[in-house]
């Protein structure tokens, strides 16, 4: 079965995420104010990830412009990062995101006060995440 | 002695003699200072017979270890009485400098007891103390208030608290304004002082070498602590746009933020949350003495039916009850609701909850126009509401009724079920539909329905401690063994004194507690100080009368809505079977068992 699963923030991966993402009317809808760009990070946890694995999804009023692995280096407005554990958490959905943000289990960098006024978004975000056949790395 | 003065000043309004009292280490150990510390004197010098409003009911302003020194937000304070509202212990935990100034002044606490003859305010100066006449500040709200003593005193920034009218009224639930418009709001503290006939205390410390043990340590692990929290969801959210930042989540996400007398689902409050007043009317910020957050807004109106001119800006509770709770979400509305509640000095969650009930009986037709002085509340119109402040705060017509709070308001019409409200003290703005957790945390909380004794939606949003072993699992499970731990540890950071919004884990402040005051303090001692805390004002209000039989939610709160909240409705009894078993309190009466109380030290209370 991992043949049909997509390694996670993969240029594939990406690529199909941003494609749910921009037939997501829930999405469209909370987000439809956004403007920013954010780079996802896995980070290294010494084991299975030993460099950051980055993402970088260009995101404006209610649609993904743009998405590619991220170089190093690069960077966005936002940054949301988490070790592998709570990444796979938050896919499969034992987290969301403002709960993984509370309890620390993962960073956000940029400004709180565009966070919470698209907690909507950043919900959809997620729950459009959740709908991509992923493979982790370490699986 | 390391993190204490070791004396409390004592004031007595009747005779005009002050004095000092020696503070017993041994007791400040066990009950480390604020409300805890407070709690216990206090145990001594009340009961059922006390007169809440009377010279017999002493008022004492307590610091704790902390304040004054560099430990990050632990320069909050206590103020503690029988409490007018409820009849039951009372206390209110409050900001700015002024404790930092009473601990300057080279004191741990005030107390005051009896009666002055005439309005009198307070003025230390370290160890010159002076009780002033205040005749001509009666009368004077809060803000010209202020004004006057810190001319009068030459004091521009000492430490101040003052009552309004509410307070010389004795609103039951009047409160006390600090500094620059901190509230010490909960249980009609500021009625207790109305009662004194002490209209304001003016403390200028200026010893701020406060002794610790160590003090390298600490500056480095405030430092430490600080850099760590400022990562923090929390802290950023509240440091950039106030407590009221929270809006949009506890709408959007859970439900959690009041409506429409806790009746309605779908209320949109964008307009009012800290991201808009910060987009809108935001032209500043303030911070209590020695905090990095700075949760405190300034805001600015200046043209309009609403003008403020500059001011406190409207925090989370507020934003609710004035705000969500009638409808109103038109943030300058907002605005000069919140200050005119501030200027009166009456507490913004009880006073506002009073206030949305009456547009809630119109609405539904329980009351009419006619029973409110011609008054017609209309859901999201403020003017009612703001012609309702002002005739609460002076004991005016319907006001002198509604200045008793919402049960006895809603019982005078024969609807007293329709009062929200637990054990007499009206219900913040945290929805236990949204967060179970606040059911057990209302129903049980020392002083009636309150976040700041266990803070759950704080929790069951994702916060988390390891030492306390709390970590939520689901928002609408029956976590009661975690709101108990919870509640243990608000006890000691409400006697600590270090505030909610700062969030240190339970070790962490273990280990302050053990570089302030030089005492082996481990995670293990704080953990019981904070039980034995808790189980102290149970038997502080059985004492004063408590029946458990009230521990409940009221009936609109078990109503079920659409929405965030996904029409949940916490079981409050299996909360509670759950609470007194794990608390191995008697479920029926309501009391500690023995073999706890013997081993939490409190044998002697009980």
């Amino acid at each position: 079965m991992n043949e049909d699963r997509l390694l996670f923030l993969s240029e594939d991966w990406l690529k199909r995420y941003m494609d749910l993402l921009n037939s997501n009317p829930q999405y469209e809808e909370a987000a439809k104010g956004w403007e920013g760009d954010f780079i996802f990070q896995v980070d290294s946890d010494g084991k299975t990830v030993t460099e950051p694995i980055r993402a970088y999804a260009d995101l404006w009023h209610g649609k993904c412009r743009a998405v590619h692995p991220a170089a190093p280096g690069e960077n966005a407005q936002y940054t949301y990062s988490g070790t592998l554990k709570n990444w796979k958490k938050l896919l499969n959905r034992d987290i969301g995101p403002i709960k993984g943000l509370l309890s620390r289990k993962f960073r956000i960098k940029g400004s709180m006060m565009m966070v919470m006024r698209y907690i909507g978004a950043a919900q959809e975000l997620v729950a459009t995440a959740t709908r991509v056949p992923t493979r982790f790395p370490d699986e | 002695m390391y993190g204490y003065r070791g004396k409390i000043l004592r004031v007595d309004l009747s005779t005009g003699v002050t004095s000092e009292l020696k503070l017993d280490l041994e007791m400040a150990r066990k009950y480390i200072g604020g409300m805890g510390l407070g709690c216990r004197l206090l145990f001594d010098l009340i009961d059922e017979s006390t007169d809440p409003l009377g010279p017999e009911n002493p008022l004492l302003f307590l610091t704790g270890p902390f304040c004054g020194t560099m430990v990050p937000t632990g320069s909050k304070a206590t103020v503690c009485a029988k409490s007018p509202q409820t009849g039951r212990w009372g206390y209110s935990t409050f900001g700015g400098h002024l404790g930092a100034d009473i601990k300057f002044a080279g004191y741990d606490g005030i107390m005051f007891v009896g009666k002055a003859e005439k309005p009198v305010y307070l003025l230390v100066k370290d160890d010159n103390v002076e009780i002033r006449d205040a005749s001509q500040l009666w009368g004077k709200d809060t803000e010209q208030t202020w004004e006057i003593l810190k001319k009068e005193t030459g004091f521009k920034k000492a430490g101040v608290a003052r009552i309004g009218l509410a307070g010389e009224n004795l609103v039951k639930y009047a409160s006390i304004l600090i500094d620059h418009f901190r509230a010490a709001g909960r249980t009609g503290m500021g009625a207790v002082m109305g009662s004194k006939n002490l209209k304001a205390l003016v403390v200028h410390g200026s010893d701020r070498n406060v002794p610790v043990g160590e003090p390298d340590k600490i500056r480095k692990k405030s430092a430490e602590l600080t850099a760590d929290k400022t990562e923090d969801a929390t802290f950023r959210m509240y440091s950039e746009l106030g407590t009221a930042g929270y809006v949009d989540m506890a709408s959007m996400m859970y439900g959690s933020l009041p409506a429409g007398y806790y009746g309605v689902s779908d209320f949109d409050s964008y307009n009012l949350s800290g991201t808009t007043v910060k987009e809108t009317i935001l032209v500043g910020k303030t911070a209590c003495f020695r905090c990095p957050i700075g949760c405190g807004r300034v805001i600015q109106i200046d043209k309009g039916k609403y003008a403020t001119g500059r001011f406190a800006g409207p925090e989370l509770e507020v934003t609710g009850t004035m705000g969500t709770l009638i409808l109103n979400n038109d943030a300058e509305a907002l605005s000069f609701a919140n200050k005119q509640l501030d200027l009166f000095g009456i507490d913004t969650i009880s006073g506002g909850n009073t206030i949305a009930l009456a547009y809630y009986l119109i609405s539904e037709g329980k009351i009419t126009k006619k029973d409110l002085d011609g008054i017609n509340p209309k859901w999201g119109e403020v003017d009612s509401a703001v012609k309702l402040i002002e005739k609460i705060a002076n004991r005016e017509g319907i006001g002198n009724l509604m200045a008793e709070g919402s049960l006895a308001f809603a019982e005078k019409f024969g609807v007293g079920e329709l009062a929200v409200q637990v054990n007499g003290l009206e219900t913040p703005m945290h929805d236990p539909r949204g967060f179970s957790g606040m059911a057990i945390a209302y129903a049980t909380s020392p002083r009636g329905a309150c976040h700041m004794t266990c803070d759950m939606y704080n929790y069951q949003m994702g916060v988390t401690d390891e030492g306390l072993g709390v970590e939520s699992v689901d928002r609408f499970d029956n976590e009661a063994v975690l709101a108990a731990k919870v509640q243990d540890f608000r006890c000691v950071t409400n006697s600590a004194l270090t505030c909610h919004f700062y969030p240190i884990k339970a070790d962490e402040l273990a280990e302050m507690m053990r570089l302030v005051t030089g005492w082996d303090f481990t995670l293990e001692e704080l953990v019981k100080a904070g039980e034995r805390i808790f189980t102290l004002q149970r038997l502080m209000n059985l004492k004063l009368g408590y029946d458990n039989r009230n521990e409940g939610l009221p009936k609109l709160l078990l109503k079920p809505l659409d929405g965030p909240s996904e029409r949940h409705v916490p079981d409050v009894e299996a909360q509670l079977d759950t609470w007194y078993k794990y608390r191995k309190w008697s479920r029926k009466t309501g009391k500690p068992s023995k073999s706890k109380i013997a081993a939490l030290g409190l044998s002697d209370l009980s």
